[in-house]
């Protein structure tokens, strides 16, 4: 396997792990009073990163 | 006007607008023009059909009743998409390299063609599809019945349900099945629903940024309300106050993730449509992307719906918060936004699905009976009525089971339809070990785990079947209750499901393959076989099916003695358009094992092939092919003594029979360098760029210097180089094989052949075919240029003794001529030794018998006598002179001579011949002349045969003049005449020899023609010039040169 597919099959590893269970049930903490809600947010932003993460892969290998 | 005809007329005019984008995408693509749909955002937005009106309400709806739990169905694809690079890559090149074109179609490429795997597939996907189409056409009766204020009864929504689908069906088949289309591609549906993705997020983002702001008070604000409010509290974390429910999460994570690749729609938009494989790679953070964006509102606006208390199911508010804060504007753009993704699914879907029906359902068992021969009407009209089969099968679905169902519950069965296929095909991807038998009962399993555990369930909710069913099993055995099977309880209906499917499917699959003994695996069938078949024949049979103007059309651009391999692809490429790619192989070889007259029997090859024969017959044809290719190639390189013409000819055989677009052969040029002879898709950059000599670091200089072939199967596998980002820049290449020419084991170049569509299995049978090709090339360059060669040194052979010949024949007439002079001399030359012999001989003849007694007279007659003889002497001195100068062999001592004196010596001596004739002598030297170079002898001779000349030829009492002057290293000396003159064209023929100016009315009294020839003869030794001159009529002046001695030179060193 190229460099590329290995470091996406490293990003899958590390995205499964930040959206399943384990990780997921830590970071499932009530919202506060202000209007914090960690849950979504967490999901949204780290779903952003990886997001980024791919790009850049990409990027890099059409460089 | 009222919101009716406003919601119909949007509606209408929105589906409209789409057909004409894609009429015109169509039509461009036709006149060659590049598609729009070339680059990956639009490849992304079109992959955007997954969010069907079930991500555009249905999310919401979740998201107002579970939290925050929908978002599985969203990250299950963007983990999976992580994968583009290595997993859908493989399988989106799998495809392509089989023409696959639907998901049927895979799994029959992956496990051979008894197409018992494929229709299973068939049954379960429109079973699992239909009801999710069905849900489609309720969502936007629901928003339409919202949106014009219809009272919301059940019947009334069944109203708008059925025209939806009515007018669904329509454009489905405007879009799918206007006319039988000859490509596998269809640009202006792909173009349509990538708009259709960008209507619907910019709808969406429009009403999120309307309803978090403008009804709501604006983020913040709306958190902290909501985390205030224990009606929306546990909204905001996962499973509220119930727990978060893992496995759930889990569930919808994988059932998602084979969904996004496995869906009908799906798979036809990410494989088929597909137009390179960098927008794969691309998707996988521009597809993720989409998929945020689509969200990013749900939450927000389900907080402020649950917190207004929005009127109506959760799955509306969308429309039913703009309705209730009298913003109709809004609403009208979320119905056009749910809208455009329930068209573009139900589309897609069921054009696929209706393919799919077709191609494994009708097709095999109708045509079978019928044994049709004229196919275009009946498949033209059998594919349009699958369609609205299929869009009034989900109809059906919603109309008398669906009602309860909500949308994601309905979307959900779906995708737990479509995962009962993934083992099957990610285990024929990846596993070696699988076998046909195994994937058939994981299928088979899995089909009958996911219909008895969730399709049931489903039945009796909407009252078919008893409800005791569900609570006491059937006929009330506890472990067979569908919800709780084998007594696994605790977890909800999806997650239960999936464990047993997939412990039946997967474990069968495995348990199965690992079972079954190894014979009885068959190949796939990727490749179609090629039998010998004429183009009149091709079209002939193409008619059938796509009538007789598409069939000509088809096959226009192939030649009429084309090879079968060509008129087998256009022929396949036509049908499979029809009827999918693996029905088109099997009807394909069927038309070219048969003879014509058994077009009944071929049609039944649909449903009947025996296994062993079509396997023994496949791997035939599979020989027969290769052959072929090899026949076709060896009979150009025989046929050809043009290097460049049957190179490039073989590369497009080469192209023509296993589909490589980019191609090209290195030959190694005198300077050692490897340079590109011939070329198909390769640039004028990258041939010029790579004109190098064969190194290591290049893959095709590996294959020169190892004598090796390079195969690489996949270009991921390969580490980057600079070479190799040379090539990428001008090929996409996604898999390569390179193969030296050799010949008598000695490397002459390297043939290499680029795929770009995708990776590629080379098999060891096509390695070597490939490599025998090479060395034939190889034979047949070296063969050309020996050829060359010899060609050209032949006819440097052949100038050169056409030149010897004209040379020989030149000095051949030389020769005759000479001969011919040489006789004629002989014969002048015996007359003239006659003439004084026989005055000898008869004045002697008179002196002896006769007593002569005058003594005057017997003086007189031995003078004669005397004087005959004399002659005679000289004309044997000439002679022997001659033959002496001719040999070679004369010699004589170069002296100082004063011209003067020699001159008046020889007047003197020849004065009794002028006398005769009484001609003047006059003699004309310039003073002080010097010495000249010469021998005196010789130089007497040479003057006494010019005077003896000019007394010959002068007339009677005229005069002969003798000059001499000096000029420059020279002293020229001449005897000019008043006689007649040379009448010759070439004056100086008469220094030839044996050339002698004859006056036919004079006797010949003097010489044997040679004095001239002597004379010239003897001028050159002393390094002199002898040439005459005759103006007509004034007689003949005979010049010759003499080099002036000087005061150094000795005037004795021999000639």
């Amino acid at each position: 396997m190229g460099t590329v597919p290995r470091r996406s099959v490293a990003l899958f590893v590390v995205a499964l792990l930040a959206f399943t269970p384990p990780v997921l049930t830590l970071m499932n903490i009530e919202p506060s009073e202000g209007g914090f809600a960690p849950l979504p947010v967490y999901i949204f932003t780290a779903w952003g990163v990886v997001i980024f993460l791919a790009w850049y892969l990409d990027r890099r290998k059409r460089r | 006007m009222n919101a009716v005809v406003w919601a119909v007329i949007l509606g209408l005019g929105y589906v409209f607008g789409l057909f004409t984008l894609a009429y015109f995408a169509d039509e461009d693509e036709k006149r060659g023009l590049r598609s729009p749909m070339d680059n990956h955002w639009a490849y992304s937005l079109s992959l955007g059909v997954y969010c069907s009106s079930w991500a555009f309400y249905g999310s919401v709806g979740r998201a107002a009743t579970s939290g925050p739990e929908f978002l599985a169905t969203y990250i299950g694809p963007t983990l999976v998409f992580l994968l583009a690079p290595t997993l859908i890559s493989r399988l989106v090149s799998f495809s392509r390299a089989g023409g696959v074109t639907n998901v049927p179609d895979l799994i029959e490429a992956l496990y051979g063609r008894r197409r018992i795997l494929g229709t299973l597939a068939a049954i379960l996907l429109v079973l699992g599809v239909t009801p999710y189409i069905g849900m489609q056409l309720k969502a936007v009766a629901h928003s339409f019945n919202y949106l014009t204020g219809q009272p919301s009864g059940p019947e009334s929504h069944i109203d708008a349900a059925f025209w939806t689908a009515v007018s669904f069906a329509f454009f489905g088949v405007l879009f799918g099945a206007r006319k039988l289309a000859a490509a596998e591609r269809h640009t202006g549906l792909v173009t349509a629903v990538a708009f259709g993705s960008a209507i619907k997020l910019a709808s969406f983002l429009a009403l999120g940024v309307y309803i978090t702001w403008g009804v709501g008070d604006g983020l913040t604000k709306l958190m902290a309300e909501a985390a205030n409010d224990p009606r929306t509290r546990e909204l905001l974390t996962l499973g509220g106050t119930d727990g978060f429910a893992t496995s759930h999460w889990l569930t919808m994570c994988v059932l998602s993730s084979t969904a996004v690749l496995f869906l009908p729609r799906q798979f036809h938009l990410l494989a088929v449509e597909n137009i390179r494989p960098r927008h794969i790679r691309r998707a996988s953070w521009s597809f993720p992307l989409y998929l945020l964006a689509m969200n990013i509102f749900v939450i927000p606006v389900a907080l402020v719906g649950v917190l207004h208390n929005t009127a109506g199911s959760a799955d509306f508010f969308l429309i039913n918060i703009p309705i209730e804060n009298g913003n109709l504007h809004m609403a009208f753009i979320a119905f056009i936004g749910g809208f455009s993704a329930a068209t573009s699914m139900v589309v897609v879907s069921s054009v696929a699905l209706a393919t799919v029906i077709l191609n494994y359902l009708i097709t095999p068992t109708v045509f079978r009976r019928w044994g049709e021969l004229k196919m275009e009407g009946p498949l033209l009209w059998g594919k349009r009525c699958a369609i609205f089969g299929v869009v009034f099968l989900g109809y059906g679905f919603y109309r008398w089971i669906g009602e309860p169902h909500t949308l994601v519950n309905t979307g959900l069965m779906s995708f737990g339809a479509v995962f009962q296929l993934a083992p099957a095909i990610f285990l024929g991807l990846m596993w070696p070990g699988i076998k046909r038998e195994g994937a058939l009962v994981g299928l088979a399993s899995g089909l009958a785990i996911w219909a008895y555990t969730i399709m049931l369930p489903g039945f009796v909710r909407a009252d078919i079947f008893s409800s005791t069913l569900l609570t006491h099993g059937p006929f009330a055995i506890a472990w067979l209750k569908p919800e709780a099977l084998f007594g696994l309880t605790g977890m909800d209906q999806w997650s239960h499901a999936l464990v047993w499917s997939l412990l039946f499917n997967l474990g069968g699959a495995v348990v199965v393959s690992l079972i079954v003994s190894e014979e009885q695996n068959e190949a796939p069938l990727l490749s179609p076989a090629v039998g010998w078949v004429g183009k009149e024949e091709t079209q002939e049979f193409l008619a059938r099916f796509v009538g007789k103007e598409k069939a000509a059309e088809a096959l226009a651009e192939v030649g009429s003695e084309a090879p079968p391999g060509v008129l087998v692809k256009a022929a396949e490429s036509v049908l499979a358009g029809v009827v999918g790619t693996v029905s088109a192989r099997m009807v394909l070889q069927g038309f070219l094992a048969l003879p014509k007259s058994k077009a009944v029997e071929i049609i039944d090859v649909f449903g009947s092939v025996s296994s062993t024969l079509a396997q023994s017959r496949e791997e035939l044809e599979r020989r027969l092919r290769e052959l072929s290719v090899l026949y076709e190639s060896s009979r150009m390189l025989s046929n050809s003594r043009d290097v460049a013409g049957f190179l490039s000819r073989i590369l497009q055989l080469i192209k023509d029979e296993f589909g490589f677009d980019h191609l090209g052969v290195r030959l190694l040029d005198p300077r050692g360098k490897l340079v590109i002879r011939s070329r198909i898709g390769l640039d004028d950059d990258y041939a010029e760029a790579t004109v190098m000599l064969p190194s290591r670091d290049t893959m095709f200089g590996r294959a020169f210097l190892d004598g090796a072939p390079v195969v690489v199967g996949d270009v991921a596998d390969v580490p980057s180089s600079s070479h190799f980002e040379l090539l990428k820049k001008s090929v996409d290449v996604t898999a390569l094989i390179h193969a030296p020419m050799i010949h008598e084991r000695k490397p002459i170049g390297v043939l290499m052949a680029y795929s770009t569509r995708g990776a590629i299995h080379f098999t060891d049978e096509f390695v070597s075919l490939f490599c025998a090709l090479a060395n034939q090339m190889a034979m047949a360059v070296v063969n050309a240029e020996l050829y060359l060669e010899v060609h050209a040194y032949s006819q440097a052979m052949e100038e050169k003794v056409k030149q010897r010949t004209v040379q020989l024949q030149a000095a051949n007439e030389r020769l005759t001529e000479i001969d011919r002079l040489k006789t004629e001399f002989l014969s002048n030359v015996s007359h003239e030794l006659r003439t004084p012999l026989t005055a000898i001989q008869s004045f002697s003849e008179i002196l002896l018998k006769y007593p002569v007694a005058d003594g005057a007279k017997r003086k007189n007659f031995a003078n004669i006598i005397n004087q005959e003889a004399l002659r005679l002497t000289r004309m044997i001195n000439d002679l022997l002179d001659l033959s002496k100068i001719e040999a070679g062999r004369m010699e004589m001592d170069i002296e100082h001579v004063d011209l003067a004196r020699a001159v008046e010596k020889a007047v003197t001596a020849a004065t009794p011949l002028f006398e005769e004739k009484e001609v003047v002598v006059e003699v004309k030297l310039e003073t002080g002349l010097q010495q000249v170079r010469a021998n005196e002898d010789r130089l007497q001779q040479i003057l006494m045969n010019l005077l003896g000349n000019a007394a010959k030829f002068s007339p009677r009492q005229s005069s002969v003049t003798v000059r001499a002057r000096k000029r420059g290293a020279f002293v020229v000396a001449s005897v000019t005449d008043q006689g007649p003159g040379i009448q010759r064209d070439k004056p100086r023929e008469i220094f030839e020899r044996y050339k002698q100016q004859r006056d036919p009315g004079e006797k010949h009294a003097f010489g044997t023609g040679l004095g001239l020839a002597i004379s010239r003869d003897l001028v050159e030794m002393f390094g002199g010039y002898i040439w005459v001159e005759s103006p007509p009529g004034l007689g003949a002046t005979f010049y010759f040169t003499l080099p002036i001695a000087n005061a150094n030179d000795g005037g004795d060193d021999p000639a």
